[in-house]
């Protein structure tokens, strides 16, 4: 069997990293690299995935409900009418990450998220241009990199529009968790289903 | 060898990783080194970027890694070997003959061994997949040695013996 993918004890085999945290596991098996629509739901995506910058996924995850509670569902026009006020009150919240560069960033990000709908473009559009042609990579000498030459395209673009914490990692994994990429390994079940 | 003044300490599951670079290339990487208390100055790029790779290789979400590394320290035969060395994937692994034949010089095992011990970037430079040809594991210089070596194997899924 391949390095990257693992027989569970439940003995269906998926990818090697969820490991054995059954919320892992269950965002593994439903939610990552299902495609995503919709400004608010991508949005909340961009946020997650810079908030994990330097952490681990699981920490996030853990967190999830916190961050929605926290940031307003992810409503764009909600978040982006946080204070400095909010800021302070966000610094104390326990059920996020208590990033104040972090923090301070999804606020902005939303700001200009909330301009470009004014202007009538779509944040979930803008990333779905960078979608690769060929969504799901060859089987062959498959791995798990840490930036493709869209992710690249992505950060840039999205630094050029004033957006912070979208580095080209950051904007990678992005793309495998919201779809524009097929990310699992080759074994895996989700490979097959997401095709 | 001239200790560059800009690192990063980056906590993982084998202990504290210190990351060296020096003109936006990674020079070393140190295995459960002990904190310090002098205060880098502002991580660069180049080191955040092995912060957020390196995160994400424990967490088993990354295989390949995609930084600027400086392997011009050593002696031509340690920099054949280390070149060899980055190119073994994930969970892939060789054997010290494997890297002395694919350098062109198959009798020179026991010095790819040396070569392959004194690899500057473990980890990145994936040291921990050269094995004896039977699949032992016979040392590992980074962090606690054999201990973090068996652990690096098993989280990549690689099956080793015991010497």
């Amino acid at each position: 069997m391949s390095n990257h993918i693992h027989k569970y004890d439940d003995g269906v085999i998926r990818c090697r990293w969820p490991g054995k945290d059954e919320l892992y596991i269950d965002y593994h098996d439903t939610e990552w690299g299902v495609p995503v629509f919709g400004d608010d739901e991508m949005f909340e995506r961009i946020v997650l995935e810079g908030f994990q910058a330097g952490l681990s996924w699981i920490t996030i995850l853990k967190r999830r409900e916190g961050f929605r509670k926290a940031f307003k569902g992810f409503e764009i026009a909600k978040v982006a009418k946080l204070t400095d006020k909010d800021v302070e009150k966000l610094m104390l919240n326990e059920g996020i990450i208590r990033n104040r560069a972090k923090i301070i960033s999804t606020i902005n990000n939303a700001k200009l998220t909330l301009d470009l709908q004014r202007q009538g473009i779509s944040i979930s559009e803008v990333v779905w241009s960078f979608a690769p042609t060929k969504k799901t990579s060859p089987d062959k000498s498959f791995e798990w990199r840490a930036t493709s030459p869209e992710s690249d395209a992505m950060s840039k673009e999205l630094r050029r529009l004033g957006f912070s914490f979208v580095g080209s990692t950051t904007m990678y994994a992005l793309m495998q968790a919201t779809g524009l990429l097929n990310d699992h390994a080759p074994g895996c079940f989700r490979r097959k289903e997401l095709r | 060898m001239v200790q560059t003044s800009n690192f990063i300490d980056i906590d993982s599951p084998i202990g504290l990783i210190r990351v060296f670079e020096s003109n936006g290339k990674i020079t070393s990487l140190n295995i459960a080194v002990k904190k310090s208390s002098a205060k880098p100055d502002k991580p660069s790029k180049v080191l955040l970027a092995a912060k957020d790779q390196l995160s994400k290789y424990f967490a088993g979400k990354l295989t390949k890694f995609d930084l600027p590394v400086d392997l011009s320290n050593g002696t031509e035969f340690q920099k054949a070997v280390w070149k060899q060395i980055a190119k073994i994937g994930f969970g892939k692994k060789v054997s010290y003959v494997d890297i002395a034949k694919a350098i062109n010089n198959p009798k020179a095992s026991r010095a790819v061994g040396g070569a392959v011990g004194s690899n500057p970037i473990p980890l990145i430079v994936g040291c921990h997949r050269v094995l004896g040809s039977t699949g032992t594991i016979t040392g590992y210089s980074g962090g606690k040695g054999i201990p973090t070596k068996k652990w690096l194997l098993k989280h990549e899924g690689i099956s080793a013996s015991d010497v």
